[in-house]
């Protein structure tokens, strides 16, 4: 800009030139303020295109965090545009279908992924139109061939024209669905088993009533001859024997499940159960013609272990061998030792060519109150509870059982695997002589006046001197003026329970000394608990075991 | 430039008019510089200055809304000239005024002359000890304060 000033001096050049100078500069100064002007509407736009740029940044961030969430899902998300091509594929599909993003993107959906719909696939399409919302279960096949059921959300959104569609993947629900239906299903085979199980036991304790009953007409006829009067005596035994085992059998698996039972283990040799199992199962199998072929290890194999509860066990096993064989067939009973198997273990087979196992029962047949079918069943009797205390009992021993059996018709075998000893035990000391018997007076006091006078009578016979009471307060008179050296006391008495009667005799110096026995149809460690802090010395389960308590008369009074 | 600016109103204020009345002096302080500008740059030129230096000043300070600059470059109220006196805040924006003016100035003619322009005006002050400093850079618009 030229600073000229105005001349005093009014020439007309000078005046020309001052007012283009004044132009010009007009015009300068007009173009510097335009400038101005401009730059500050440059600038307000630069900061406004610079505050656009700030919120695209911000917009983008949250895109990328909401596009890494998804990612995050399990689920797989997937966009779609109205002609089903996809434009988003999330990490979830690729993790659930098998293909990757870019392998998918801008491809048919449909033809992707091969997928049963619930309903027509045009109802769904209508009803996405209508409701713009779709849920429901599909099955998917995905890039390996599996076939994933799947929970399906597809939203239409129309600002964008495009399906948003979300599949979660239900196979774990549905495998636990399944798992839970099975589970019913076992709980209404259980419940069923247990309605059988309730209708056997009544038919089965009903079952040796008629012998018995006509046992004793045969006892009280006059005309019975000698060998009837065996015959009679021999059907008694056997069904009193078969009740007992029975109801010893109920209340093992009882104990057992509670966990009540104790194993009175001690080194004992495989050949002593072995014998005591056999001798018991001969005669049964050679009633009906069965060979029982019983091979003894060698050398001698020992066990720590419980010699009644294995004999429990084996006899089990061969008695329904027998039970489930027909006449002629052959059982055997062998054993081995395992090789290298640490810690040492035998195996014992138990093996016959007899019915077989029905494929479908051989899962289950350890179960409780399992059995063949009722038809096969009751030709032959019992609870279906044998198999599930041998089961148990072998595992109390730390060992194991399993059947195996090529189907109906092909016999079966049971295999049992227990633990051994390394070596031999030493020697056990010789039993102690047997003690004489001695006259002893018995007080025998049992609400069930038969039982209390046929036990009288059985003990008067062996020479003992007895009276009998059929309450606890005439147990407790009847104690005082008898003064007996053995009591034989029922626990369920009308007018005092026996405990009450154990404890009104413990209190009585005339009867210091006297040897009280409770009779009881309970044995539980509780029953023997509550009978010990009674009084009373020692514990009887009914039916009493005589031998048991004349060894007792003989030598503990 | 606030410092000149607030020295030519004070003077001006000082010389002719009683202590407080500050508009007028801002009036007073542009049409000097009309005056004498106006040989320059020519009416239209120091119009168009003022007219931004106005505009820019508004921004800072919205009570210049009731100033307005005439077609002949003149400064005056737009409505009742008492409601824009007395006024500290009225006082600020005209500072704040022929500061934006005597910037735009310096800006487009440089500051040398701009000083030496301003002392034609107003002889009688020193402007040595003045912060005759670029406070904003001068053609930095003011969209951005």
């Amino acid at each position: 800009m030229a600073a000229e000033f105005p001349s005093t001096d009014p020439s007309t050049d000078l005046e020309r030139t001052h007012e283009q100078t004044v132009a010009m500069n007009e015009a300068l100064i007009l173009g510097a303020v335009q400038q101005h002007e401009v730059a500050e509407i440059a600038e307000r736009l630069n900061a406004q295109v610079q505050v656009e740029i700030a919120a695209r940044q911000q917009t983008a961030r949250e895109l990328a965090e909401k596009a890494r969430l998804l990612d995050l899902s399990n689920d797989a998300i997937i966009v779609r545009s109205l002609d089903d091509k996809i434009t988003s594929w999330n990490k979830g599909a690729e993790k659930l279908y098998g293909w990757a993003s870019e392998e998918v993107i801008g491809k048919d959906l449909d033809s992707l992924l091969q997928t049963e719909f619930p309903a027509k696939r045009e109802d769904i399409e209508a009803q996405l139109d209508r409701e713009g919302l779709f849920i429901g279960e599909v099955v998917q096949v995905a890039r390996d061939g599996r076939r994933i059921p799947l929970l399906c959300r597809w939203v239409l959104d129309r600002e964008t024209e495009s399906i948003l569609t979300s599949f979660t993947d239900i196979s774990e629900r549905h495998a636990l669905e399944a798992a839970l239906a099975d589970r019913a299903a076992d709980l209404v085979r259980a419940d069923r088993s247990k309605d059988e199980f309730l209708a056997m036991l009544a038919h089965e304790l009903r079952n040796p009533l008629a012998p018995l009953r006509n046992a004793a007409e045969i006892l009280q006829a006059a005309n019975t001859s000698a060998e009837e009067r065996e015959q009679a005596l021999s059907i008694i035994g056997r069904q009193i024997e078969n009740m007992s085992r029975m109801i010893d059998d109920l209340l093992d698996v009882s104990r057992i499940t509670e966990g009540k039972i104790e194993l009175r283990k001690k080194p004992v040799a495989l050949e002593a159960i072995f014998t005591a199992v056999s001798s018991l199962a001969r005669s049964g199998c050679a009633a009906r013609h069965q060979d029982l072929a019983v091979s003894i290890p060698t050398p001698p194999i020992f066990l720590d272990a419980d010699a009644t509860r294995l004999e429990q066990v084996f006899s089990n096993l061969i008695g329904n061998a027998c039970k489930y064989s027909g006449d002629g067939c052959h059982i055997s009973l062998s054993a081995e030792r395992a090789a290298g198997i640490e810690p040492p273990e035998v195996v014992v087979r138990v093996r016959d060519d007899g019915n077989g196992i029905d494929p479908e029962l051989l899962p289950r047949v350890f179960d409780l109150f399992v059995q063949a079918t009722r038809t096969q069943d009751r030709a032959h009797g019992g609870l279906g509870i044998g198999l599930t205390l041998v089961s148990r009992l072998v595992k109390l021993h730390g060992g194991s059982v399993e059947a195996h059996s090529e189907g109906l018709g092909l016999g079966s075998e049971f295999i049992v695997h227990l633990p051994i000893l390394r070596e031999a035990p030493p020697p056990s000391p010789p039993p102690p002589p047997a003690a004489r018997e001695i006259s002893r007076r018995i007080l025998i006091v049992d609400d069930n006046t038969d039982s209390a006078r046929s036990m009288a009578v059985l003990q008067s016979r062996r020479g003992h001197v007895t009276r009998t009471a059929f309450t606890g307060p005439a147990a407790v008179v009847a104690a005082a003026e008898f003064l007996p050296e053995v009591v034989l006391l029922d626990i369920g008495l009308p007018g005092m329970d026996g405990f009450e009667v154990a404890r009104r005799l413990r209190g009585m110096p005339a009867l210091a000394g006297v040897f009280l026995i409770a009779m009881t149809g309970y044995a539980s460690p509780e029953d023997l608990l509550a009978a010990q802090q009674a009084g009373f010395d020692e514990h009887l389960v009914k039916p009493v075991d005589l031998n048991v308590l004349r060894e007792w008369l003989r030598s503990r009074v | 430039m606030r410092d000149v600016a607030a020295r030519l109103i004070a003077f001006e204020t000082s010389e002719n008019q009683p202590a407080g009345i500050c508009a007028p002096a801002t009036f007073r302080v542009s049409e000097k510089l009309r005056s004498h500008l106006s040989l320059l740059m020519g009416k239209v030129g120091f119009r168009a200055v003022l007219s931004r230096a106005l505009a820019v000043a508004q921004a800072d300070s919205p009570c210049l809304c009731a100033v307005q600059v005439n077609a002949d470059g003149s400064l005056e109220p737009v409505n009742a000239t008492e409601e824009f006196e007395n006024t500290c805040q009225i006082a600020e924006g005209g500072v704040l005024l022929v500061a934006q003016l005597l910037t735009l100035l310096a800006a487009f003619v440089g500051e040398k002359l701009t000083l030496v322009l301003v002392r034609e005006v107003w002889p009688k002050l020193s402007f040595e000890d003045s912060n005759f400093t670029r406070e904003d850079h001068p053609m930095k618009p003011t969209a951005a304060r």
